[in-house]
């Protein structure tokens, strides 16, 4: 009694304090709330970026309650950005799509049965192609899901419903580093591994900015024990720039002007690794030729660089031991990207920075499973890394899948904008769409949301059923997400990692492999498919694919020596494995090439798409803006704590003294105009970036509303970076 | 059949099926702290005499990935929108040289917290060990005065649960080695707990919490240390520096305060009147006697409406020793409990001859003057409540003048309202000479007051200065244009109530009852909502201390 008066007056425990309370969990997690320590553990790699990280979820009560970054993987060791943190709420949305949608004849979408939808979807595609042929019909795929699922996808698209076209949104991100690759080195094969970052003595950020693209990458570049330089280069001061020693901002898509006036610089100072050249490549004459003209006083007027910049940006890779070279989207989202990319690698080769420790020519990748996409979506490339035009290639895959070789197309797929421009050419007349939001992400968004509605049939399947693609649906799948099933992704140092199923998908939503399966069955294909009855046994199948390519893992026994191994980089060669946790590609100098000789491939310089005019006199930039945002904000925003650490609605950064110029004030809402459209966004004024350019986060719907159709020719990537734009105080106002 | 293939036919991935497989592990294995990142986020000793933790950032290795945030949101297992860490950016610099710089802050754990100074429930402790700034989630009674206090805005008032929380740099893992979520989740290594020297905090102030926008750190002595290797330009600003946006409007506040000033206003008038004239009839000052009680009682009613947790309201007084929220409830209360006694005492015939015939018959002069000082010395307390904030428009005695003169205003438009209604409804002769001697004199004093209170708040409203963007500045932003119709509300209503209709009062004919009674009535009501308006500018148009924000802000 005398304890309650007094606990009354002055309670300083109870039930408040005890949902703090923290105590010491199992499984080396250190400690936790009380309510939330978990009677299991499930390692999982994330299902955001490619960077690949292991998290620990946590599991009560076969409940995925809460999670950790794993500790002991090589990838994060302990680590992750704030999207890794979050990667369970965004399952618990609202929103999720949770029974098949048809839209009935007054246009609205109801629910249907899965039975109804699976009737519907083969019809409409049987009378499509029927009406049509084979190739009028199309599918668009992603990057975030898993190997299993893109080659279940890859086989039934395209060897059982006969289609001809597919393709994903691994091309908006990856598609320059894979041709650059494949042209330079014979195969798709980013050469390093993380451990490099540490080992550099010169580092180069080409067009990335890791510090918040990829936080668990700086991570590595902050345990480098060398004091290494770190050079960007980038028209941004960014976050990476910052923390840079040197920073080189120069003019947007002068970079390959500024690599072929570095390599003429190396090769004029005599800066060389002839023996490297000589024996391990092909081309350097003509190369070395072709940067002659590349003069640093040239290269300085086309870069707004200045001339000692330049010679101290090429004498730091001459002095560098161990340089390693890092891209991304800078460089591949450009209209010569892939020729950009290959002055990257370049200079790699010319110095013989490449194959030992801290060195390379490395891009690295955007999503989760951009590497699986790359190398078994069956969509560019035959499944795994096959060529579809090789009838040796194409018998080789028909005999492992057991299938009849004219199953398998003999010509290669439109690429992604080929596909849209098929569907204004009234080519293609239905379209699938899976877990990717191309209404939100497409460049030059406006002319893609037309010409949708050219479509007979437009299918998509996604986690929710709210994305911008989605609405505009005639039918939408409800897919399970991340979490939700399993599987492998590859990440951007070629390891293969698990990813578990920890959670059930809501209502009637399956899993993306459950839903092709249905597909076949209803397609009447199901006989292709008597081997691929889960994603464990599809691994065995995939594995047998790769053999013998330099993708090669067959030495893989099967799941558990992925989960026991803390993921495994590819080639993992049956006979041949190793502990090693960490490995790089090209030690022995040898490519994959016929000759075993890497290429110098370069070209001359192109004109920008759309340079600055008097009526449009800024230049453009886009992309990330924050480190919380993911795609088109699907999944991230879902999440109230990541929706707290960013701005909600667009904003467009302009330079101290544009902003003077114009008169426009912080946090105004202003106007942004290109020849597509305009927008309203917010201001944001900082000295960050340069005069004359804006940057808009491409995280925002409106955003690609003005970025301009454009694309590299090699890589059929757009170039969202550079279009010509003007900014006023609001127009509306 | 088809359907019975849809459900039937597909092998569903079991659930967690690769948990049973090969995730759970079922050894209890203790957290590895052989791990050289982890141990190095900590000090090897506990702090010993005059020392104390402290979190220290190293600004160069901060790169705003904001990992931090979503570590302690989720190892604390905090509601679906709280974290107690946040992360600012600041820039500046030139075109040539630009710089950014994000800046990752929680709690500063300071020497001399505001937030446990200010809270009237005892609900913080400064740990005497580690020197940690501990929030008592139970003691707690949700009255949010810790977050207008704390000049650093780190204590959270959790809607659903009716208390503030807020950071305790995760003392459960740090008294048993283990480093603060933040800290470990920091991919950098940006975040670690260090001892501090407290002498050499108080010594060396400014050299804490050195962040461009940040307040001045010799208000709480803040222990935090932003470390940085190339200093910054002296233009530096936060990103949401130019982002005014209204606070809170705390309505339940900005009743309490007019109320009560109007009740203290009110019952001097009675006290004044009372000297003044020697036939002031008890009657008379009954009915002015409940009014005020009345609307004094509602005040404290008002203000328990404001806490999270009410029942508890009552711990309000633990605090008196350096609480002013705590001193400013008693001298309410004190005030309230006379002033209802003084009240009874006029109505009740028996009651009033009881106690003077216990306690002699000058106890109605002295309880009326108990009623008087009580009451003063609640608006004091009052005054002092927002301006030990330190948030310039409140600490400013503009803030001392506003109060009181609302409550002389109200005092007096609560008389001439009391008058007129006894005058008009009980042909009352002595409200009636009352109002025929005073009244002129009531609506002069009303008159000038206004007129005097509203230059003052019109002058505030001068330094709107798109450019300066001092506090004051944005406070008269927000006034003349996020809050432009309250605003404009309260001047009109403190023109007519205050000035315009007390003018027309004066110069009518006081034999027509009805008009002056209408006139009294319309003086009330608009000078009460002028005075309601400008509160809620007080509470609506301030602008808080606090770290640099981010973009999202």
């Amino acid at each position: 009694m005398k304890e309650r008066l007094k606990n009354f007056i002055f309670q300083s425990d109870g039930k408040y304090t005890a949902e703090l309370k923290l105590e010491e969990a199992s499984f080396g997690l250190g400690k936790l709330p009380t309510r939330l320590l978990p009677d299991g553990v499930s390692k999982s790699i994330c299902g955001y970026c490619s960077v690949g990280c292991s998290l620990d979820i946590h599991i009560k009560n076969n409940q995925a309650v809460n999670l950790t970054p794993t500790r002991h993987y090589p990838v994060n060791l302990g680590e992750a950005c704030p999207k890794g943190w979050e990667a369970l709420t965004p399952l618990r949305a609202m929103d999720r799509a949770i029974k098949p949608l048809l839209r009935n004849p007054n246009g609205q979408l109801e629910p249907v049965t899965w039975a109804r939808a699976m009737e519907e979807f083969v019809n409409r595609f049987v009378a499509i192609q029927h009406k049509y042929g084979k190739g009028s019909v199309a599918f668009i795929s992603t990057g975030q899901f898993t190997n299993e699922e893109m080659a279940l996808l890859g086989v039934l698209a395209k060897f059982g419903m006969g289609f001809l076209h597919g393709d994903g949104n691994t091309r908006q991100c990856m598609a320059t580093a894979v041709t650059a690759y494949k042209q330079s080195f014979g195969f798709d094969a980013p050469p390093y591994t993380y451990k490099d970052l540490e080992e550099s003595d010169v580092i180069v950020f080409v067009g990335a900015n890791p510090c918040i693209a990829h936080p668990i990458l700086w991570q590595r570049v902050c345990m480098n024990p060398n004091h290494p330089e770190i050079i960007v280069v980038d028209p941004r001061k960014t976050e990476t720039a910052m923390a840079a020693t040197r920073h080189y901002a120069l003019n947007p898509k002068s970079d390959l002007t500024l690599f072929y006036g570095l390599a003429q610089i190396l090769i004029a100072n005599g800066w060389i690794n002839e023996k490297y050249i000589n024996g391990h490549t092909i081309g350097f004459a003509d190369f070395k030729n072709h940067v002659q003209l590349f003069s640093p006083d040239l290269v300085s007027q086309k870069t707004g660089l200045s001339m000692d910049d330049i010679l101290e940006f090429a004498e730091l890779i001459h002095r560098g031991k161990r340089v390693s070279f890092w891209w991304t989207m800078g460089v591949n989202q450009g209209y010569e990207a892939v020729r950009t990319a290959q002055a990257i690698i370049n200079l790699a080769l010319m110095t013989g920075n490449i194959g030992r420790p801290g060195t390379g020519a490395n891009s690295i990748t955007g999503q989760c499973n951009a590497m699986g996409s790359r190398l078994f979506s069956n969509t560019t490339n035959l499944l795994g890394g096959h060529d579809f035009l090789n009838s040796d290639h194409r018998k080789k895959i028909a005999d492992l899948l057991n299938i009849k070789e004219d199953c398998i197309p003999r010509q290669n797929s439109l690429a992604y904008d080929q596909i849209i421009d098929g569907i204004i050419q009234n080519k293609i007349k239905g379209l699938w769409v899976i877990a990717t939001n191309p209404l939100h992400s497409w460049i030059e968004q406006k002319t893609l949301r037309e010409q949708i509605k050219n479509l007979d049939f437009f299918v998509v399947q996604d986690m929710y059923d709210t994305t911008e693609t989605a609405q505009s649906a005639d039918l939408v799948f409800p897919a399970a997400g991340w979490g939700e099933k399993e599987g492998t992704f590859i990440n951007s140092e070629r390891r293969l990692g698990l990813i578990k199923k920890v959670a059930e998908p809501p209502g009637e939503a399956k899993t993306d492999f459950e839903i092709f399966k249905l597909i076949a069955y209803y397609w009447g294909c199901e006989q292709l498919f008597t081997e691929w009855t889960s994603p464990k046994e599809v691994f065995h199948i995939l594995k047998r694919i790769a053999k013998g390519q330099p993708c090669d893992i067959s030495g893989i026994k099967d799941y558990q020596m992925l989960e026991d191994r803390g993921g495994i980089q590819w080639p993992f060669v049956l006979a041949q494995e190793t502990a090693e946790p960490e490995r790089r590609l090209f030690a022995d100098g040898r490519y994959y090439h016929s000759d075993g000789k890497a290429r110098f491939i370069f070209e001359e310089i192109k004109n920008n798409p759309e340079p600055v005019c008097d009526q449009y006199p800024f230049t453009l930039l886009t992309g990330r803006g924050s480190s919380v945002q993911w795609h088109t904000q699907t999944r991230t925003a879902k999440s109230k704590i990541l929706r707290m650490l960013y701005p909600q609605q667009v904003y467009v950064e302009i330079n101290t003294d544009d902003a003077d110029r114009y008169k426009i004030r912080n946090s105004q809402w202003v106007t942004v105009a290109t020849r597509r459209g305009r927008v309203r966004a917010k201001s944001f004024v900082i000295p960050t970036v340069k005069p004359g350019q804006l940057f808009m986060p491409m995280h925002y719907e409106q955003t690609n509303q003005l970025t301009l159709s454009s694309f590299d020719p090699y890589s059929r990537q757009p170039s969202y970076k550079t279009c010509a734009a003007r900014i006023s105080i609001d127009e509306w106002e | 059949m088809k359907d019975l293939f849809v459900d039937e036919h597909i092998d569903k991935q079991a659930l967690i099926s690769a948990v049973e497989e090969f995730a759970f592990k079922h050894e209890t294995r203790q957290i590895d702290r052989s791990l050289k990142k982890y141990r190095e986020l900590i000090p090897a000793k506990s702090p010993g005499v005059g020392q104390q933790y402290a979190f220290e950032v190293d600004m160069d290795k901060c790169t705003g990935c904001k990992a931090c945030v979503t570590a302690c949101h989720n190892e604390n297992g905090l509601d679906e929108d709280e974290t107690w860490r946040s992360v600012g950016l600041i820039h500046g610099g030139t075109s040539s040289q630009p710089v950014l710089q994000h800046v990752t802050t929680a709690c500063h754990h300071c020497l001399d917290p505001a937030c446990m100074n200010g809270c009237p429930t005892l609900a913080y402790t400064k740990d005497p060990v580690t020197g940690i700034v501990k929030h008592l989630e139970d003691q707690c009674f949700g009255c949010q005065y810790c977050i207008l206090k704390c000049p650093y805005d780190v204590p959270k008032y959790n809607k659903k649960r009716g208390i503030v929380h807020k950071c305790d740099m995760c003392i459960g893992r740090l008294n048993d080695g283990q480093a603060p979520a933040c800290a470990r989740a920091c991919p950098n290594g940006a975040i670690r707990v260090t001892l501090v020297d407290v002498n050499e905090v108080k010594r060396h102030a400014s050299e804490y919490v050195k962040i461009a926008g940040a307040p001045a750190s010799d208000y709480t002595f803040p222990t935090t240390k932003y470390k940085t290797s190339h200093g910054f330009s002296s233009n530096m600003i936060s990103v949401d520096h130019h982002t005014i946006t209204p606070e809170h409007s705390h309505i339940p506040l900005v009743v309490m305060l007019v109320l009560t000033q109007l009740s203290v206003g009110a019952f001097f008038m009675q006290i004044v009147f009372q000297v003044l004239m020697l036939n002031y009839s008890s009657i008379f000052s009954a009915g002015h006697a409940a009014v005020v009680a009345g609307l004094g009682l509602l005040a404290l009613v008002g203000s328990v409406c404001h806490l999270g947790r009410p029942h508890l309201a009552f711990r309000a007084v633990l605090g008196f020793k350096t609480s002013w929220l705590s001193r400013e409830i008693i001298a309410f209360v004190f005030f309230a409990a006379s002033a209802v006694i003084y009240a009874l005492s006029c109505w009740i015939k028996p009651f009033a001859g009881l106690i003077m015939s216990v306690l002699g018959s000058h106890i109605f002069s002295l309880l009326g003057l108990t009623v008087a000082i009580f009451g003063l010395i609640g608006i004091f307390c009052s005054v002092m409540v927002y301006r030990d904030t330190k948030r310039p428009f409140w600490d400013n005695p503009m803030t001392t003048a506003k109060f009181f003169m609302t409550a002389i205003i109200l005092g007096c438009a609560t008389m001439l309202l009391t008058a007129s209604c006894l005058g008009f409804f009980h042909a009352h002769t002595i409200a009636s000479d009352l109002l025929k001697d005073f009244g002129n004199k009531i609506c002069q004093i009303i008159v000038l007051t206004s007129a005097i209170k509203l230059l003052l708040e019109a002058i505030i409203l001068l330094t709107a200065d798109q450019n300066s963007l001092s506090f004051m500045s944005k406070t008269a932003i927000l006034m003349t244009r996020h809050l432009k119709r309250f605003t404009l509300s309260r001047f009109i209503c403190g023109t007519l109530g205050g000035i315009v209709l007390p003018f027309v009062f004066m110069q009518m004919n006081q034999e027509v009852e009805l008009v002056m009674l209408a006139l009294a009535v319309f003086i009330f009501i608009g000078s009460l909502a002028g005075e309601f308006l400008e509160r809620l500018l007080f509470f609506k148009a301030v602008v808080p201390l606090k770290m640099p924000g981010g973009l999202n802000n």
